[in-house]
Formats: C-alpha cells, sequence, structure tokens
C-alpha cells in the first residue's frame, strides 16, 4: 500500500526533506480490530499517527466505567503530550475500532526530530492547541449538560459526518461511552426521541427526523 | 438477504437465562442445547426488545446515525 504522508495533519506543511527524515524513523503497524495500542499509566514509549483505520482514546474509572474522550481517524495523532513530561506516562487507553494501520515513532526519536526542526515543534503546538480545545469543549458538556443534550449533540454531529467520512456502526453501549453514561441511560434517552417524534428506528439505522428540535436541545434552549 | 443483520450475541456474557427469548415479541430467540440461539433470524425486526432486556450486555444491537 503507498502511503500518503500528507494526509497526516501534523506533517501536511512539513518542507520534503524534513518530512523524508521523519518518515525515516517512523514504523507501521497493521493493528487487528479492537486491538489495544497502549495503556494509560504505562511508560510512554512512542507516538502514534493514524493512517487508516479509527482508534477510541478513552480512560476507565477504578469502578469500571470507560469513558471515551476521542475517537480519532485517519490523519490524526496520540500519546503526544507525553512526549514532553519528565515522568512520560500514556496518559489514556488507546484501542482500535476496526482494522488499522498506524505510523508508530519512538518518543526518544520524536524529541530529537522536535529538537532539529522547528517546523515539526510548531505544527505539533499547533496540533495540541486544537485538541487541547477540543477537551475543554467535552469537559464542559460532560460538567454542564445533561445526556439529552449531550445525545442530541452526538446524533446530528454523526448524522452530519456522513458521507464526508465512512459510515459508522454505533451500538447503545458505545454511544454510552461517548457521552459518560451507562447503556440503560441512553436506550431510554433514544425511545424518548422516538416517541417524541424525533427520531426514527429503521433496523440498523437510527434516523433523525426534526433537525431543529434536536438542535435547539443540542443547544440547550429546551 | 446478505444484508440481513440480526443482533449480536456475545457467549461468553450470556448465562442463558432466557430473559430475551421471553421478551423478543417475534419469538426469534430459543434456548437450545448449545445455549441461546437466533432460530428464527428471517423474523428479527431488530426492535432492540432483546437488548434492553438482557441483565448481561450479552445481545447488541447496532446502528448507522443519519437523516431521515
Amino acid at each position: 500500500m503507498k502511503i500518503d504522508y500528507a494526509e497526516i495533519g501534523l506533517f501536511r506543511d512539513l518542507p520534503d526533506e524534513v518530512l523524508a527524515e521523519v518518515i525515516e524513523c517512523a514504523q507501521v503497524k497493521h493493528m487487528d480490530a479492537d486491538a489495544p495500542v497502549i495503556w494509560a499509566g504505562d511508560e510512554c514509549e512512542a507516538v502514534y499517527f493514524i493512517l487508516a483505520g479509527r482508534v477510541d482514546i478513552s480512560r476507565l474509572s477504578a469502578q469500571g466505567r470507560e469513558q471515551v474522550l476521542e475517537r480519532l481517524g485517519p490523519g490524526e495523532a496520540f500519546n503526544l503530550v507525553p512526549v514532553f513530561q519528565r515522568n512520560p506516562l500514556n496518559p489514556a487507553d488507546a484501542k482500535t475500532v476496526g482494522p488499522a494501520e498506524l505510523l508508530c515513532i519512538e518518543r526518544k526519536e520524536f524529541l530529537r526530530l522536535m529538537g532539529c526542526h522547528p517546523q515539526l515543534t510548531r505544527a505539533l503546538a499547533a496540533y495540541l492547541a486544537g485538541r487541547l480545545s477540543n477537551m475543554v469543549d467535552l469537559a464542559e458538556r460532560l460538567a454542564l449538560f445533561p445526556v439529552r443534550q449531550r445525545l442530541a449533540a452526538f446524533l446530528i454531529n454523526q448524522a452530519d459526518a456522513v458521507g464526508k467520512d465512512a459510515a459508522q456502526q454505533w451500538t447503545q453501549e458505545d454511544i454510552a461511552r461517548r457521552l459518560g453514561t451507562v447503556r440503560d441511560v441512553v436506550g431510554r434517552a433514544l425511545r424518548r426521541f422516538e416517541q417524541e417524534g424525533l427520531i426514527r428506528f429503521q433496523r440498523q439505522r437510527i434516523q433523525l427526523l426534526d433537525r431543529e428540535r434536536l438542535q435547539s436541545l443540542a443547544d440547550g434552549r429546551e | 438477504m446478505a444484508d440481513w443483520k440480526i443482533p449480536q450475541l456475545n457467549q461468553e456474557k450470556c448465562v442463558v437465562c432466557g430473559i430475551c427469548v421471553d421478551v423478543c415479541p417475534q419469538g426469534v430467540l430459543e434456548l437450545g442445547t448449545d445455549g441461546l440461539v437466533f432460530a428464527r433470524p428471517q423474523d428479527c425486526t431488530y426492535c432492540g426488545a432483546c437488548e434492553e432486556s438482557c441483565p448481561h450486555d450479552a445481545v447488541v444491537c447496532s446502528y448507522e446515525i443519519g437523516w431521515a
């Protein structure tokens, strides 16, 4: 398979010679579906870039409840934060959703590359700023928004992504992990949406029927 | 009927309690000698009753999300 490294957001604006050096330090990993890539708390050994497939970034509570922080797709990167830490530990679990191909660069190599190439460091800072902004949004939603509001926003985001992206299959458990709740709560909320005429279950599809009211819910206006 | 999907069953989680067999409005599920089976998959309407009733999360329905 020919890999287009320019598809990786962080590498997009790098000069050719810098990109060539980065690629020389990288390894491609072929991963099965539902395969763990890293575990939270383990020493950070590498940074990862997604070439194909999807990866869930999540944290697990002591009670065993999982919160998916992000579902990342092709072109995105993870495990970048501990590169800068003195005690570099993986901050979260990472697990493939389906089969995936990852580009992996050892932490020490990545640090060396950043030291040699300020363009890479600047690109990394810009990328991390965007991700931090997403995390602040997530913290706000989890802390302040009720489940109905979070679910409405999630459904709109997923439905709007259809066409731009490969179709994804979601179980109620998947949705619960994204919203920071449990399956039963998601199931009840979806049934209530259905009774209210906001959505329709049609075999393997959840069809969204009323954008205006769903958006109003997502915005906390009702 | 290649894309006629039925809910996924996780045999490791299933304790063969039979609750889903009782709630399925179409009588699709049965308790066989090897555990729970989708005996009449063609009758499954994917209503999700089996998933909602399962206390062990052994039956799972998956959905695409899109605009009507």
